[in-house]
């Protein structure tokens, strides 16, 4: 155990994930049991769900009430491509996919020739993905100048029009009924015994390994990072981080994933029908990642199980329990109690109560927050890594005297108030420069104009000689010029 | 009628007396109005207790106009009515009540040209394009950014 924790953590899940891989297909045969193997395929349903949920509400920060909408479009959009649902004409288009194998000429004698759809789930798994990153993009776009509340509800509306769609557009959906006759990726090879562990062990190990390492991965490379600012502080956070890029990044890869999960759990279940993705999945799926803790992958994972567990033992067990009690001391009600029905009822007391003793979740994410080392006080943010400036060290500072920021005549009014009025300063390498002045004077006004918060109205500011007035600050930061820092510190003293 | 009577009672409340004057300071930033000395937690919980009353108005007249009730009928009418707090513009009372107007007239409308099933679908389209141009609500101010 000792040996295992001296481990670097990147080693560590170099070897977790082939393990837990092994595990996830091993797993559907080792276990004869085929209840066994469709509660644990419906628990990584969650979890990817989960997942999935959480790289938009955990490390984008943006309340998204319809994410069902996008479990719906995965499982449509396989449901659709697996099942004999869409008839199209015959022509010879269709000829190099029946080539492939993915669909099949009908004849029927005295009508006109049909298509039988049947593409294999594999290639569909990334077609699914794809399209619903589309669809986040197409609908993340109108929504990123929207927030709290009014996010919440447009993505509530989302989540509302996709059911509705599935259900009234009978040609593509066959309506209220559903798709039926989907095809599992293995029950064309295997006869009717036993397609679950057949079809379950790779995508079970999905759930089990793939994914849970995928989004981890995601949140240590250099593009995730812009993800957690977004959620402290959505207006701002000039540290670099172009909002507008992360935010629909965040949108198509939840999307995405939520898509994945679609087709993963109708392939499992070979059918579809619009009431398996209503609004309650949504907010259930939520209910996953605020009980594990928002943005923390193993949390959100272990929250995912834990409900998925809750549903398919805990509670069966609970209600037998209770019967027993009730045939104890004589008492019929407690004999008649269902506890599965009130599922959702223990879902929002276990919430309530989350809500009030433990708010960061079951497992939250370790931020780790220490004080600066001297080092790292000298040393500035780029791409990447830490790298030590040796400029920043007054006692080393090369070229004593070079002016690094220069202001000139910089002007800021909100309004009739004069924040800033013609300010000038000079700050030269290796020289620390105190800003002070009463409350009101246009301290802060001159830090905000520095780091691109707003925008001057008259003046320059140049760092190492480029004009940053103006320019937003992600811009300016990411531009690759020794930019300012901007500390809570230096806007309030 | 009664609507009316206690749109205006609720607009006085909010605007003129010293709860309503709390509950905005609290909605503009919670901090700040503790500073100033206002029970926040007082004023949740009287907000809550105010909703709740008019939701229970409105529940009343429900009943009397379709003569049923279910424990279920609460999903979209909550539904709906947060839609229109949202498309009026939050924290606008009679941005609330113009919202409340215009997705009764879509639903009725709506109905008869396209036919019942696609009524949610045209409120919530609707919703998404007013937001998309107007992301504060139809009279909505700016809200102030919360972090």
């Amino acid at each position: 155990m000792d040996r295992w924790r001296a481990l670097p953590v990147s080693r560590r899940r170099q070897i977790l994930t082939p393990v837990l891989l092994v595990i996830g297909l091993l797993f559907p045969f080792a276990s004869g049991n085929a209840g066994n193997v469709d509660a644990a395929a419906n628990a990584f349903t969650y979890v990817l769900l989960a997942l999935g949920l959480n790289i938009v509400v955990g490390f984008a920060g943006l309340l998204d009430l319809g994410y069902a909408a996008f479990f719906a479009i995965g499982a449509y959009g396989y449901g659709i491509a697996a099942s004999g649902q869409l008839k199209p004409a015959w022509s010879s288009l269709w000829a190099p996919l029946e080539w492939a194998g993915q669909v099949t000429r009908l004849v029927v004698p005295g009508q006109a020739d049909t298509v039988q759809f049947h593409f294999a789930f594999w290639p569909m798994l990334a077609i699914s993905a794809i399209i619903c990153a589309i669809f986040g993009l197409l609908f993340g776009a109108p929504t990123l100048r929207l927030r709290g509340d009014y996010l919440a509800i447009v993505t509530l509306g989302f989540g509302e029009i996709v059911p509705v769609v599935a259900r009234n557009w009978d040609g593509l959906t066959n309506g209220a009924q559903g798709l039926g006759g989907i095809r599992t990726p293995a029950s064309s090879a295997s006869t009717s015994a036993s397609p679950l562990p057949v079809l379950l062990p790779r995508p079970g190990a999905r759930g089990g390994g793939g994914v849970d390492l995928h989004p981890a991965c995601r949140s240590r490379a250099s593009g995730a990072r812009g993800w957690p600012s977004g959620r402290t502080s959505s207006p701002r956070a000039p540290m670099g981080v172009n909002h507008v890029h992360y935010k629909l990044l965040a949108f198509a890869m939840g999307a995405a994933v939520g898509g994945l999960g679609g087709t993963f759990y109708v392939a499992k279940l070979t059918t579809a029908t619009p009431d398996m993705f209503t609004f309650p999945v949504s907010v259930m799926i939520l209910v996953m990642v605020v009980l594990g803790g928002l943005g923390s992958i193993r949390g959100v994972v272990l929250a995912a199980l834990f409900v998925a567990f809750l549903q398919s033992v805990i509670l069966q067990d609970l209600t037998e329990y209770v019967h027993a009690l009730g045939r104890l001391v004589g008492s019929a009600f407690l004999q008649r109690v269902e506890l599965i029905t009130s599922l959702e009822l223990i879902f929002g007391l276990i919430l309530v109560l989350m809500m009030i003793f433990r708010r960061e979740g079951l497992w939250p994410a370790v931020r780790r927050v220490s004080a600066l080392t001297r080092e790292q006080q000298a040393a500035a943010p780029s791409r990447g890594s830490v790298v030590d400036l040796a400029w920043a060290r007054p006692e080393t500072a090369g070229g004593p005297g070079r002016p690094l920021l220069e202001i000139e005549g910089l002007r800021k009014s909100f309004g009739g108030v004069a924040a800033a009025d013609d300010i000038t300063l000079t700050v030269r390498a290796g020289e620390l420069v105190s800003v002070i002045g009463p409350n009101g004077s246009g301290k802060t006004t001159l830090f905000n104009l520095i780091t691109g918060l707003i925008a001057p109205d008259a003046g320059s500011i140049r760092l190492e000689g480029h004009e940053i007035g103006g320019r937003p600050s992600h811009e300016i930061v990411t531009a690759g010029w020794r930019g300012p820092s901007r500390t809570s510190g230096s806007s309030t003293t | 009628m009664v609507g009316l009577v206690l749109m205006i009672i609720l607009s006085h409340l909010v605007k003129r007396t010293t709860l309503g004057k709390a509950m905005r300071a609290t909605a503009q930033d919670a901090d700040a109005a503790r500073m100033m000395g206002i029970d926040v937690d007082r004023v949740v919980v009287l907000t809550f207790f105010l909703g709740s009353a008019l939701a229970g108005a409105g529940s009343l007249f429900f009943g009397l106009y379709y003569g049923f009730t279910a424990y279920y009928i609460g999903y979209t009418i909550g539904l709906r009515a947060f839609t229109s707090a949202v498309l009026g513009g939050i924290g606008s009372i009679p941005g609330a009540v113009l919202g409340g107007l215009f997705i009764g007239l879509i639903q009725s409308l709506g109905g008869q040209l396209l036919g019942v099933k696609w009524t949610d679908v045209m409120i919530f389209s609707i919703l998404i394009v007013i937001m998309v141009f107007r992301p504060s609500g139809l009279l909505g101010v700016r809200a102030p950014q919360k972090a």
